[in-house]
């Protein structure tokens, strides 16, 4: 499922407030600060564990070093594109692809590659390779840096499409209505779990703030990576006409 | 609903102590002060349990923001003494007015002061949603005064108080004003007051110096002798044990 609809941070604070009965924000010494980073913590995992947030980067090609940084927020690159026309406003495209150990580290538009693009018969082991083209559009990643292979410098932008982990860590975080249960109990989760280090007391609330998040079967958690998980009716429908249609 | 007055509380406890002692000569100022300290500590308790008491609150709508010496330190001081409770709970808010609408809610409901200490204040700047910012400022108490983090970058003249202040002993001194306290809790104010009056009428009696002799055994001391706990048995042995044991006169 998918959802263009969003909740506040107030609108969740109204409820996780009152559930670690912290209306004033003075009765345990954590202030509106820490709920709100719980809150873009809870958005944080949820978007690493379901993948939900998916987010497009364009950006003007860098022909000369061939190599950009990840979008900030960016864990999982999904697709990229090379492009001519305007930014954001592609007239034609190609797709790129990855390409295993290709290395352009370092301020040029050559690199270095295991598998070689041309074939180099001094390799008595790999002597062929089984592409044979120089003009292939490829990329790999070393530590967040996105490197492209000299061909790629054709095309004048990139876009990225990845997945974010739900906004920049200061930003103010932009919550799914869909997620709200998950991220409430979350955070109230890690609230109990602060205080449960102060006093024992807490202990048996935390143990049931646990239960509601992370129980297998009915816990929030759970119950929200299914959402993310299922099909829309309408992918759903069409999934069904293409099985359909299959001669089997 | 109108409030007790000092003088009716005074003159009733008055009467109530020259019931039981009455050769007793407390002055009526002297049982306003007994009746400001306990008013002073029902208060603290009854904010302390309810955790927010409007009653007691006073609002002070206008108080100048200073900057110390020391540097771009902001503070305003204390108009008033306040209850110290614990997270400076005597403190119910503080807030800025901003630029608004006629329709947004009252600026306490929109951005208020959250509270810490100076010790904890450095941990707070390790995360970008609890760092001290204008719209996430915090507040601190040194003395009688209320130091700010967040406002260092913004020019601000006047800040918004509400306090739970206490019955300033020093300043109130008109009998005929009314106690600052909720009606149920008047009875528990004369009870204690009395309490604290009789207190004071019987130690000075039983601690007198009777001048018979210069030793520290002269000053009488208020023991109090109590038996053990025995069966009737054991009494009637005891008894019967002490007749036979008493010396023929």
């Amino acid at each position: 499922m998918n959802s263009g609809d969003f909740v506040s941070i107030n609108n969740l604070l109204a409820d996780i407030l009152i559930f670690v009965n912290d209306e004033t924000m003075r009765n345990h010494g954590l202030n509106r600060g820490y709920y709100i980073s719980g809150i873009q913590k809870a958005l944080e995992a949820l978007s690493l564990e379901t993948f939900f947030d998916i987010r497009t980067e364009d950006k003007d090609f860098p022909k000369k070093k061939l190599a950009i940084e990840m979008p900030e927020g960016a864990f999982n690159i999904r697709e990229i594109y090379l492009y001519n026309g305007e930014l954001c406003k592609p007239s034609s495209f190609v797709n790129v692809y990855w390409k295993r150990l290709y290395n352009n580290k370092g301020d040029g538009d050559k690199g270095t590659a295991k598998r070689l693009n041309s074939r180099q018969p001094s390799d008595p082991f790999f002597p062929h390779d089984s592409a044979g083209s120089t003009s292939l559009y490829y990329a790999n990643i070393q530590n967040g840096t996105l490197m492209f292979s000299s061909a790629c410098s054709s095309h004048d932008y990139v876009r990225i499409v990845y997945n974010g982990m739900g906004g920049a860590i200061g930003d103010e975080p932009v919550l799914p209505r869909m997620f709200r249960q998950a991220i409430v109990d979350f955070v109230v989760e890690r609230c109990f779990r602060a205080l449960k280090a102060r006093d024992r007391g807490f202990r048996p609330m935390w143990a049931d703030a646990f239960q509601v998040l992370t129980d297998p079967k009915n816990g929030s958690w759970i119950k929200a990576e299914r959402k993310v998980k299922s099909m829309h009716t309408w992918q759903r429908d069409t999934m069904f006409e293409y099985l359909g249609s299959m001669n089997y | 609903m109108a409030m007790a007055t000092y003088r009716e509380l005074v003159y009733d406890i008055s009467e109530t102590l020259k019931m039981t002692h009455d050769d007793s000569d407390v002055g009526l100022r002297q049982i306003a002060y007994w009746c400001q300290l306990v008013a002073n500590k029902l208060q603290y308790q009854h904010i302390l349990k309810t955790a927010s008491v409007g009653q007691y609150l006073t609002v002070f709508p206008s108080i100048p923001v200073i900057i110390d010496t020391t540097g771009n330190r902001k503070y305003v001081a204390l108009p008033d003494t306040i209850h110290s409770i614990v997270a400076e709970r005597g403190v119910e808010y503080i807030t800025y007015s901003r630029d608004s609408e006629c329709c947004d809610p009252a600026a306490f409901a929109q951005n208020t002061f959250m509270f810490t200490v100076p010790s904890k204040a450095q941990t707070l700047y390790y995360d970008p949603y609890t760092a001290p910012t204008s719209a996430n400022p915090y507040f601190y108490r040194v003395g009688e005064r209320i130091y700010f983090l967040g406002l260092e970058c913004i020019d601000i003249d006047f800040l918004e108080l509400g306090l739970y202040t206490t019955i300033n002993i020093e300043k109130e001194c008109n009998l005929d004003a009314e106690v600052k306290l909720n009606s149920e809790h008047i009875a528990l104010l004369k009870y204690e007051v009395t309490n604290l009056g009789k207190w004071s009428l019987v130690i000075p009696s039983e601690r007198v110096n009777e001048g018979s002799d210069m030793q520290t055994q002269g000053i009488m001391q208020n023991k109090i002798k109590i038996p053990p706990l025995q069966s009737p048995q054991q009494e009637r042995k005891q008894q019967q044990h002490q007749q036979q044991h008493q010396p023929k006169q």
